[in-house]
């Protein structure tokens, strides 16, 4: 199996990925975010539809209206009972102007935005170095802030009243939320990115209460699925993704049982 | 408890890299043919003609109901281009996959590529990538095959170029009904989606509709003044014929497929990819005879 590239570029990709994803997959939880995350590679799709109309970069326009959506559901909803409402209203916004786009450009932009997303097995070098620096970028902010977000994240009001920068908290994880995804999708796809920043983290959180042992767990969780899916996609000749999804799937149902047969 | 967890994903991630380890046998088999991999069949069977007992191809989307755009690429595909000396796909947009199977190959200088739309028809991403309908496109990849191969298998230069030749001159009865078919004014036409485009403007047929088809294409809706353009085109019977693409459906068409019967206007049935068991040839002789016979029934 190690012996094609493309096997240990997709281990070596999918491990970095699993490891990041499992981490923000955490907070991504705790602050109610997780249709974000499946929200931002919608957005995406708009954004190349706008840089196709505007003739440029694809990439570009993809980077460009997840940040800016990420601001956007920011500065409307900082309170969490509001963060659903804003998801909502940005996400059908802005694919609203992607379909205007789409409209509105004489070229076949569907065609131009499959570049965006990328497949598992089709992993470059390039690409494993690519996702290596953005996820120390990413490992890198999380640390730094780790006391604000954490107490952000699991107290948000005792935060508040501790008179931290909600606001700047909120836009900022969201922002770093959006390239993460963006970057990650163009390597590993939309789903898989979707599936390890969420179901890991919600399973960890059934596991344990603790935040530091949830973000260990929820790691090795999300790197065990990437392992077993490549191996056994790798044997049966089936879509890795399909593995990597149920097995987390699996992951989470026996998560919740064990809760149910514990208490 | 806790413990428990943490060994049991111990256990499971200590398995998988034993597993990766041990089964890692691959028979590579002993063969001295040149290994092609084509994104679609009906690239592939271009491939074969050309390339004959000397090469041996794969073709990996051969199946009607599989769409090559939204296409998810397994391990062994990955594996055979990895392997392949050459790979032949469509490009600009539309099966960019082998794009990135042919970079996740280290050894990648040494598998050459024919990418079909932007190099041998200058179609760039955005631009209407079903080229294989353009009666000049198998052509030009039967001749540029024969090149490539020469370049992998030197001494087999003029099998190839015989080959490339001969299949050339097996277009020869396609390109009799093309030219039967050429009309000599403009004839306006309607279609469902831009897949037949290439051919019709070959036969100089005008798409009627542009923006609507288009819309159907990227699965947006159409405008309402484009819908009601198309609906008063097949009412006052302004287009020959409404060309479907049936291989993906919806109201809008089905509802216009229903308007054209209403008004006897007739509809050519068209696919995107070549249907089971049709070849290149067959497909599109097939294709042209039903067009045929629509317009002499006028």
């Amino acid at each position: 199996m190690f012996a094609f590239d493309f096997m240990r570029q997709a281990f070596l990709a999918g491990t970095i990925v699993a490891i990041m994803g499992g981490f923000i997959g955490v907070f991504v939880i705790a602050r109610g975010l997780s249709f974000i995350t499946h929200t931002f590679s919608h957005i995406g799709f708009s954004g190349a539809a706008f840089a196709v109309f505007m003739g440029w970069n694809p990439f570009n326009g993809l980077l460009l209206f997840t940040t800016l959506s990420a601001v956007s559901v920011g500065q409307l909803g900082v309170k969490y009972f509001r963060r659903d409402a804003s998801i909502n209203v940005i996400l059908s916004v802005f694919l609203g102007m992607g379909i205007l786009f789409l409209a509105l450009s004489t070229n076949q932009a569907s065609f131009v935005s499959n570049i965006l997303f990328g497949s598992v097995v089709g992993i470059g070098m390039k690409e494993v170095w690519k996702i290596a620096i953005l996820s120390s970028i990413v490992f890198m902010c999380l640390i730094v802030g780790y006391r604000m977000l954490k107490f952000d994240s699991f107290d948000p009001v005792g935060a508040e009243a501790a008179g931290l920068p909600v606001r700047k908290i909120s836009i900022g994880f969201l922002v770093l939320l959006s390239i993460a995804v963006a970057e990650a999708v163009q390597i590993v796809g939309a789903l898989l990115v979707f599936t390890l920043m969420t179901i890991p983290a919600s399973t960890a959180r059934l596991i344990t209460p603790s935040i530091f042992k949830m973000i260990i767990c929820s790691i090795l969780l999300s790197v065990a699925s990437v392992w077993i899916g490549l191996t056994l996609g790798y044997y049966t000749d089936l879509p890795i993704s399909f593995f990597i999804t149920s097995i987390q799937g699996i992951f989470y149902i026996s998560a919740i049982l064990f809760h149910q047969l514990s208490r | 408890m806790k413990k428990k967890v943490f060994y049991f994903l111990f256990t499971i991630i200590i398995s998988v890299l034993l597993a990766g380890c041990s089964a890692n046998n691959d028979n590579q088999s002993s063969r001295t043919d040149i290994s092609v991999v084509a994104a679609e069949g009906f690239y592939g069977e271009i491939v074969e003609a050309v390339g004959g007992d000397l090469v041996e191809v794969m073709s990996i989307i051969d199946d009607p109901n599989i769409a090559p755009h939204d296409y998810e690429a397994t391990p062994s595909v990955s594996k055979a281009v990895s392997k392949a000396n050459l790979i032949v796909y469509n490009g600009a947009g539309y099966d960019d996959w082998m794009e990135k199977l042919w970079n996740a190959s280290s050894n990648n200088e040494n598998i050459k590529r024919i990418i079909v739309a932007p190099d041998l028809m200058g179609v760039q991403p955005g631009e209407n990538v079903h080229v294989w309908y353009h009666p000049e496109t198998m052509p030009k990849l039967a001749n540029e095959l024969a090149a490539q191969l020469s370049e992998i298998m030197p001494e087999k230069k003029d099998t190839f170029n015989r080959n490339a030749s001969e299949f050339i001159s097996s277009l020869q009865p396609l390109n009799t009904l093309i030219d039967r078919l050429k009309q000599s004014e403009p004839v306006l036409v309607d279609t469902s989606e831009p897949v037949f485009d290439y051919m019709l403007a070959a036969l100089n047929f005008e798409v009627n509709n542009p923006d609507f088809e288009l819309a159907i294409a990227e699965g947006t809706d159409p405008s309402p003044k484009d819908l009601a353009a198309v609906q008063s085109d097949i009412k006052e019977k302004r287009i020959a014929f409404f060309v479907n693409n049936i291989q993906s459906d919806s109201p809008i068409i089905q509802n216009l497929v229903m308007l054209t019967k209403e008004n006897d206007v007739p509809v050519i049935e068209v696919t995107e990819t070549n249907p089971k068991g049709k070849n290149y040839v067959r497909w599109i002789t097939d294709l042209l005879k039903q067009m045929e016979k629509v317009m002499k029934e006028k």
